[in-house]
Parts: structure tokens; C-alpha cells; sequence
């Protein structure tokens, strides 16, 4: 029950892109269009959970019992690049559309503080290998909840008559607004809360 | 040469018209002092490591230089991360798993990439300080505008000044939460967006 | 090769650079931490004291002058929409001394439940008996929260089940005799853990020997010419540690009776048939705590 709940928490009520500010950057740059939110989406849950798992191990395992506390900003960074570099090698050869279609967001997803951002909460919660995964994969498709809501939403106002300045990503972030609004509902569900 | 400088405060702001390095402004935004320390803090990281890349860019080979950067700037961060928990706690806590996060803020790694590794050392220190200048700048604003409105202070500083109580006593019972809250933080960036590019003459 | 020697070269200076950074700066860090949790503790039970950790995070003896003066606990119930944790400070009776509600970690509905953190609720508490907090809709005499009761319930809810829970089975087992004393007649402590004055009454004070299995304690009233007026004998539940059936015979209202006017210093009481030692050793308490008298 309590990991329903932990998984309950990282993709709803405390849902990483709406309530806690992280994966920011990828969120507006690709929720344009449906396809590539789905893909950038598939990309993020593999390497958030995989690197979840890696730093994790890594912390543990290595980081404290040598006392190198402080070198984990810089590992963890380095696990994380490296993994999507051998994420890019391995969609290129076997999806090359996709590849294609992700373009600069893939090399990009290094940057996604969502995905440094959970390895660091996975550390500051104490949470046990277990819990590091069902949390990393909540996180990962509460990212992608958000991500194919706001393309889906972008798609249609493409065609409404928005105002100048506003035009492109200012209306965006007025949708981020109102998900947000909306997402924050969800706060007191199986008394869990922000 | 000065033209770097001012490029990053306006016509190339980060984050109202590159729309980068959007997380932490929206996280720590909560408080025109949170907004400042962080401000602080970036254009550290940022202007020292555009100096080590941009002094050391003959060296730094070609296709190795990605991991390279990132070693210099998670170095510079986890310097201002320590420093900062050791002489200014509160701040610390308040901006949370941020600080460290500034290794992936995307200003930092963006210049180092697109110009530091380009040009020389004075230039590349001008465009570190600008660019982080114009971060600060925006972070401020907004961190200035949710905290008035939606507590009720401006610059409260925790363990210290209580902050400047702009609308009278009366208004902090009955501040507009809205703005604390995740919501209001896109809210304001959507509109201060629109402002710059109806000033900048974009629109 | 030249490649990979510069990027081992970026690896050892920035480690080396971040090892000095850590030396520096991580006593200051620790220093800051411990800072802030004697802050706490002290906003919670004020005074010259200091402070033993015994459970991390939940419970510390507060040591005034190197004996025990109370205790500080943290519990926490479930609130609205999220866990009321209370740091409370109460006093070896029990009695509360301070109390706040931390702001980390709370997150009840902003404007209302979060009112728990404000003095005037935390206030009400101080001088009231922690096992016994009780809101006033619920038949005690604290102020609710408007139009956040659950808030409010949880936070009593924490300081007394915390108290209950933590302290409870740490105070000594005659406290709550002294309590009652103390509302009864008012009461004066003479030697922390050992005499009391009892206003117009006499001398209150806790005598000890060695029985059967252990430590034997009792409670004894004198009056002010050292005649027994009251006593209870620590019984088996209290943590006498004397033979089921045997020694704990002793330990019942009707051979207490047997002590009343008697003197303290000499008390005349004959000896239970297969419990002698228990019992000698009850009167060897009562002569005990009675020497060094008044």
C-alpha cells in the first residue's frame, strides 16, 4: 500500500512538471506536437528510471562508504550524460525516426533537471532500492501525463485567435497555469499532500 | 565588447526570450530574497566557469568537451553549494535540491557551449556576468511580484527582517495564495513574457 | 591519449578543489545543524538546562544543574492534509512548559489549519498537564482553530499521545502521587527526586533499600514531629521487583495501614511470615529516606 501511495504521489499529487518545477525546459520545448511529447516521454521514463537506479547504487554503494558525499553533484551528472549518450547510439540504430524526429531534445534530456533533480530526491527522502524505482517511474509518467495533456491542448489553440505577444509559448505557460490549478485538486487524495 | 553584456539582459534574456533556465526561476520565485540568493548564485557559477572554458579553450579537446564542461560547472556548484550551507543556512534550505540543480540549468552549459568556448576571456567573463545579470534580473522581478502579492512582504528575509509589508498589516491575513502556489508562478512568467516582447518591439 | 590525459587532469583538480572546499566548510555545516535543534529545544523548555538525546528526532532529557528537570518529545498526528507534528516540553510532573508546532513539513489548508503554528495556540498549552490537553468542543478547556478542528485536534491528539507514548513510561513511578499532592495541597520540592513539602501536612520524601530482587522504594508522609501520616509501597506494576505471591504481599493497603502513626525514624512493624526480606527491606526504606529528616 505505501509504495501505491509513494507511486501515487509522484505522478499526481505532486506531479514533477505542474507541482514541483522540474523537467521545465523539455515541457515547453516539445509539447507542441503530440508525436514527439510521446516520444521525448518513452526516452525520459527509460533514462529517469535507469539512472534513478544507477545513482542510486552508486550513492550507496560507493559515494558514503568512501566518504565522497561531495562528489555527488558531479557523478551523478556524468551517470546521467552518459546514459543518454548510449540512449542516443542505441534509438539510432534501432528507431531511426524517432531519432530523428527528437532532433536536439534527446542530447537535451541530459539537461532535464527532472531527471538529476529525482536521483538527488531519491537520495534526500532515504529511499530504499525499491522504493528509488516505483518512485523514478511515478515521476517519469506523471512527466508524460503532463507532457501529452499540454500537446494535446497546444495542437487545437494553434488555430485560435490568440494575441500577439502572446502567441507561441506566453499562452503555454497560461495553460501550465490552469493544469496546475487543476493538478493541485489532487492534493489531500489518500491524505496525501504537497 | 560591451555588447555582450547588455545582449544577455534584453534581447537575449534566458528566460523570457530563450525560455531557458526556466525550473529554478519558477521554484525559488516564491520570495524576492529566495530570488536574489539564487540569482546570486548562478551568476557565480556561470561567470566562473565561462572564464575557466573560455581560458582554458585551446586545451579542451573537441569531442571531449561536453563532459569537460560539465566537470567545471558541477565543480563551481558544489563549491556555492557547501559555501552556502555553511554560511547561509536558511537560504540553503529555502532553495532546497535547487542549488545543486544549477549543474543543469541550461544558461550555464548554453554559454559555456555557444560562447565561452568561442571567444576570448574578457569577452567570455562580459557575457557570463550579462547573461546572469539578465537571469537574476527576471528571477527578482518575479520573486518580488508573487512574494507582494502573495504574502504580503517584499525581501522578508528569514531569521531576520520581516520584509517590507507593502499592502499594510491588514493584508496578511488574506494575501493572494494564488501566487505562492505553482500556478501563479507560470502565471507571472506567461505575462512578463509578453510584456518583454511587446517591448522589445517583437510584437 | 592526449585527449583523455586533459580530461584526467580536469578530474583531479576539480576533485581536489572540492575535497578542500568540503574540509572547510563541512564542521561549519554540522555546527549549524546542531545550532538549530538546541534552538528549538530551548524554545520548547527555557531555562539553564541542557538537553541528552535519547530517541533521535523524538525524545531528549532536559538536565537542569546534572539532575533531570523534564523532557522534550516530537509526535506527530494525522491532520487535515498532512502529519501535525508537536515539540513539546514538559516537566518530571508531567505539566507542559512550551510547546510549537514547526513549520517544516506542515502542510495543512494555508490560512486555516496552518494557524497550529501561531503563538496564540501554542500558548494555550503551557502550565497544562500533558496527558489531559483536550479541546474545548471535546470537553477540555483549549481553544480551537475557527473552522479548523481537525488541524487543531491533531495537534492535541500529538501532544498528548506523544506524551503517552515517549514520556509516560519514563517518569518515575510515584510522580503521579506527588501530582496529586501537588493539586491536593500544593506542594514545594526540597530535594529533586527525594523530599517534598507539602503545605501544612509535613515532609513527602522517597526512601530505598535492597529487597529480594532489587531496589525496594516507598512513599512516606511525616508529619512535622516524624510520624508516619502516609505511605504507599511501590507495587509490582510500579516496578517492585520482589517474588509474585511471596514478597508482593507486602505490598498491599493493608500492611501499609500498619505503618500509620507510626515513627518514621524507628517505625514498630512486624515482619510478613514468607516475605521477610521484602518486608525488611520496606522498612529499612521508610528509615532510609526519613535520615537526614527535617
Amino acid at each position: 500500500m505505501d509504495l501505491f501511495l509513494l507511486f501515487l504521489a509522484a505522478f499526481l499529487v505532486n506531479n514533477i512538471v505542474l507541482l514541483r518545477f522540474l523537467g521545465l525546459c523539455p515541457f515547453f520545448g516539445v509539447s507542441s506536437k503530440l508525436e514527439t511529447a510521446i516520444g521525448m516521454s518513452m526516452a525520459v521514463i527509460f533514462v529517469m528510471t535507469l539512472s534513478s537506479i544507477i545513482t542510486w547504487l552508486l550513492y550507496n554503494y560507493i559515494l558514503v562508504p568512501l566518504h565522497l558525499v561531495y562528489l555527488r553533484t558531479a557523478t551523478f551528472i556524468l551517470v546521467i550524460a552518459s546514459l543518454v549518450q548510449f540512449t542516443e547510439l542505441f534509438l539510432k540504430k534501432s528507431a531511426p525516426a524517432l531519432y530523428k524526429a527528437l532532433g536536439i531534445f534527446l542530447p537535451l534530456i541530459t539537461t532535464n533537471c527532472a531527471i538529476l533533480g529525482v536521483a538527488f530526491l531519491n537520495i534526500d527522502y532515504g529511499h530504499s532500492i525499491i522504493q528509488t524505482i516505483v518512485y523514478a517511474i511515478g515521476v517519469a509518467l506523471g512527466f508524460m501525463l503532463a507532457l501529452v495533456l499540454m500537446a494535446g491542448i497546444r495542437e487545437r489553440i494553434e488555430f485560435a485567435p490568440i494575441p500577439k505577444p502572446f502567441k507561441g509559448l506566453p499562452i503555454a505557460f497560461i495553460l501550465a497555469s490552469l493544469m496546475a490549478l487543476a493538478f493541485l485538486g489532487f492534493v489531500g487524495l489518500f491524505g496525501l499532500s504537497l | 565588447m560591451f555588447r555582450h553584456f547588455v545582449n544577455g539582459i534584453l534581447k537575449e534574456n534566458p528566460v523570457l526570450v530563450l525560455a531557458i533556465g526556466l525550473c529554478p526561476t519558477l521554484a525559488v520565485s516564491t520570495s524576492a530574497y529566495n530570488a536574489l540568493g539564487m540569482g546570486v548564485a548562478v551568476i557565480f557559477v556561470l561567470t566562473m566557469s565561462n572564464l575557466i572554458v573560455s581560458a582554458a579553450r585551446k586545451v579542451i579537446p573537441q569531442n571531449l568537451r561536453i563532459p569537460i564542461f560539465i566537470i567545471i560547472i558541477s565543480t563551481f556548484v558544489t563549491i556555492t553549494d557547501y559555501v552556502m550551507k555553511a554560511y547561509l543556512p536558511e537560504l540553503a534550505k529555502n532553495l532546497g535540491v535547487f542549488v545543486p540543480l544549477i549543474v543543469v540549468n541550461c544558461i550555464i552549459l548554453g554559454r559555456a557551449e555557444g560562447f565561452a568556448y568561442k571567444h576570448s576571456v574578457p569577452a567570455a567573463l562580459l557575457d557570463g556576468l550579462g547573461s546572469g545579470i539578465g537571469f537574476t534580473l527576471v528571477i527578482f522581478i518575479i520573486g518580488s511580484i508573487r512574494e507582494i502579492l502573495g504574502a504580503g512582504t517584499w525581501m522578508s528575509i528569514p531569521g531576520g527582517f520581516e520584509g517590507f509589508k507593502v499592502f499594510g498589516e491588514g493584508f496578511l491575513n488574506y494575501p493572494v495564495l494564488f501566487m505562492i502556489l505553482p500556478p501563479g508562478g507560470f502565471l507571472v512568467i506567461a505575462f512578463l513574457m509578453a510584456l518583454s516582447r511587446k517591448l522589445t518591439g517583437e510584437a | 591519449m592526449r585527449q583523455v590525459l586533459v580530461l584526467f587532469i580536469v578530474c583531479v583538480l576539480s576533485a581536489f578543489l572540492l575535497s578542500f572546499v568540503y574540509g572547510k566548510t563541512a564542521p561549519l555545516i554540522e555546527e549549524n545543524a546542531k545550532k538549530k535543534i538546541e534552538a528549538s529545544l530551548k524554545e520548547v523548555f527555557p531555562g539553564e538546562v541542557e538537553f541528552k538525546e535519547i530517541e533521535p528526532g523524538k525524545l531528549w532529557e532536559v538536565y537542569r544543574n546534572g539532575s533531570l528537570a523534564g523532557f522534550v518529545y516530537i509526535h506527530g498526528e494525522r491532520g487535515y492534509s498532512s502529519v501535525v507534528r508537536a515539540m513539546v516540553g514538559v516537566d518530571l510532573d508531567g505539566k507542559i512548559v512550551g510547546m510549537k508546532v514547526p513549520k517544516e513539513g506542515l502542510s495543512e489548508t494555508p490560512g486555516l489549519g496552518m494557524k497550529v503554528t501561531e503563538p496564540w495556540f501554542s500558548r494555550q498549552f503551557i502550565g497544562k498537564y500533558a496527558e489531559d490537553v483536550k479541546l474545548k468542543k471535546d470537553g477540555g478547556d483549549l481553544d480551537a482553530i475557527t473552522a479548523a478542528t481537525i488541524s487543531s485536534r491533531a495537534c492535541v491528539n500529538a501532544v498528548k499521545n506523544g506524551y503517552i507514548e515517549l514520556v509516560k513510561k519514563r517518569l518515575p513511578w510515584w510522580m503521579k502521587y506527588i501530582r496529586e499532592f501537588a493539586k491536593e495541597y500544593g506542594i514545594e520540592e526540597v530535594e529533586p527526586g527525594k523530599k517534598w513539602k507539602v503545605k501544612d501536612k509535613g515532609l513527602l520524601y522517597l526512601g530505598e533499600a535492597e529487597g529480594f530482587g532489587g531496589k525496594v522504594q516507598v512513599l512516606v508522609l511525616v508529619d512535622d514531629k516524624g510520624k508516619i501520616e502516609w505511605i504507599h509501597i511501590q507495587r509490582p506494576e510500579e516496578g517492585l521487583p520482589e517474588t509474585e505471591g511471596y514478597g508482593t504481599e507486602v505490598a498491599t493497603q493493608e500492611y501499609e495501614q500498619r505503618f500509620i502513626g507510626k515513627s518514621a525514624a524507628n517505625p514498630d512493624v512486624d515482619v510478613l511470615t514468607g516475605a521477610s526480606v521484602t518486608s525488611r527491606a520496606v522498612i529499612e526504606a521508610v528509615k532510609e529516606g526519613y535520615k537526614g529528616g527535617e
